[in-house]
């Protein structure tokens, strides 16, 4: 059993494996995927999240995600992760999503405030540190706003593995597997994102050099 | 020079905290409750779905498969279309006369021509040097109508100019002033 997943999911650990889970679904057991998908939901949302920006567009890529995984199934082999071979398909899913003409005119007819960032995340679901002070909070609001408003002007390799990286659900290996890029460019295009961010920060007037 | 130092490097830990902060208040968000039995119901509707999607599928197979052979054959039989109303132009060889060929058109006008403009069968192209044909001894818009009515041509008759005679008005010139000019 992969004890992280269970910590990632909340759930209550099973003895079965997510391969036993596989072989199962496999063979037609629905609710043995069911479990599967209580494993991976919000590994699977995360990254939808990273792509697409919009916490309601990225439930829609994660359930067709978990949709096209179990049409798949008969092609896992288990050489991989099933987790990593699942979060591919989700990448997968949200580029299109993200390509996809109807979601441009969507975003055309109502302007969304994706790139100010100010709707994609739903206040209430918020897991942001809750013990902040208020004056913390009130000091920091405009460089926090800037923060957001600059990620979204990323150059999109960029901003996908900083966003990525930013879950806290994925490894620096599971993104370089996701995103199909050595490892190390992984890690330079994180430090990059960081790096252009200050720079336009600085821009700004939030000097750091 | 210390003061400094520590005062950029507090801003630098300071925007290093609030990118922090703001990749993480973007990511770190939960999945709205009941993804797995939205996931669930959706694979069964998609299970039930696929069961008669299957026929239709087949037949929308069958219907591509029959436009494109009907594609591909009709591809083999489209000719150039035909040179709109050059009847010179159709006739084979020898280049035909305008005596010939245009009386025949105005009598018949367009109703009487084959209905259909383009033809099925291929047209071989006449290679034709003298296009209007021997015209040599034509008149060409005098002949179109020769057939139907003649042109007459009333005498040709010569009027005499008249004489008149050229009167000449005296000529009156008031009388000049002192100191003129």
């Amino acid at each position: 059993m992969d004890q992280s997943t269970d910590c990632v999911t909340g759930t209550e650990p099973s003895a079965a494996t997510d391969l036993d889970l596989v072989r199962l679904a496999q063979a037609g057991d629905v609710e043995a995927f069911g479990e599967l998908v209580e494993r991976n939901r919000r590994a699977v949302f995360r990254a939808a999240l990273a792509c697409v920006r919009s916490p309601a567009e990225a439930d829609d890529v994660a359930q067709e995600a978990f949709v096209a995984a179990y049409r798949k199934l008969g092609t896992f082999r288990g050489d991989a992760q099933f987790r990593t071979w699942l979060l591919s398909i989700t990448w997968r899913k949200a580029i299109d999503r993200r390509k996809s003409i109807s979601r441009w005119l969507r975003l055309a007819v109502t302007p969304s405030r994706l790139e100010t960032g100010e709707d994609s995340f739903d206040h209430m679901e918020r897991v942001a540190t809750s013990n902040r002070s208020q004056e913390e909070t009130f000091v920091d609001e405009e460089l926090q706003h800037n923060v957001t408003r600059l990620i979204g002007t990323l150059p999109r390799k960029l901003r996908d593995a900083l966003l990525l990286a930013g879950t806290g659900e994925h490894t620096y290996e599971e993104i370089s597997h996701i995103l199909g890029a050595p490892l190390g460019t992984i890690k330079w295009r994180v430090s990059e994102a960081r790096r252009v961010l200050k720079k336009k920060l600085a821009a700004l007037g939030y000097a750091y050099e | 020079m210390n003061n400094e130092f520590s005062w950029s490097a507090a801003r630098e830990a300071r925007i290093d905290r609030a990118i922090d902060r703001a990749v993480r208040e973007m990511m770190q968000v939960d999945p709205p409750p009941g993804l797995r039995r939205r996931v669930l119901t959706r694979l069964n509707d998609s299970n039930e779905r696929r069961s008669y999607l299957v026929p239709r599928y087949a037949v929308a197979v069958m219907a591509l498969v029959v436009l494109l052979a009907s594609i591909t054959l009709m591809r083999d039989r489209v000719d150039p279309p035909t040179p709109p109303k050059a009847p010179v132009m159709a006739t084979p060889a020898p280049a035909p006369t305008i005596e010939r060929v245009v009386p025949t058109e105005v009598a018949a006008g367009p109703a009487a021509r084959p209905a259909a403009e383009i033809t099925r069968e291929r047209i071989r192209m006449p290679r034709v040097t003298d296009v209007f044909g021997n015209r040599r001894n034509d008149v060409s818009a005098a002949t179109i109508d020769l057939g139907k009515r003649e042109i007459v041509v009333p005498p040709l008759t010569i009027i005499p100019l008249s004489a008149r005679p050229i009167v000449i008005e005296p000529l009156f010139l008031p009388p000049a002033s002192k100191g003129g000019m």
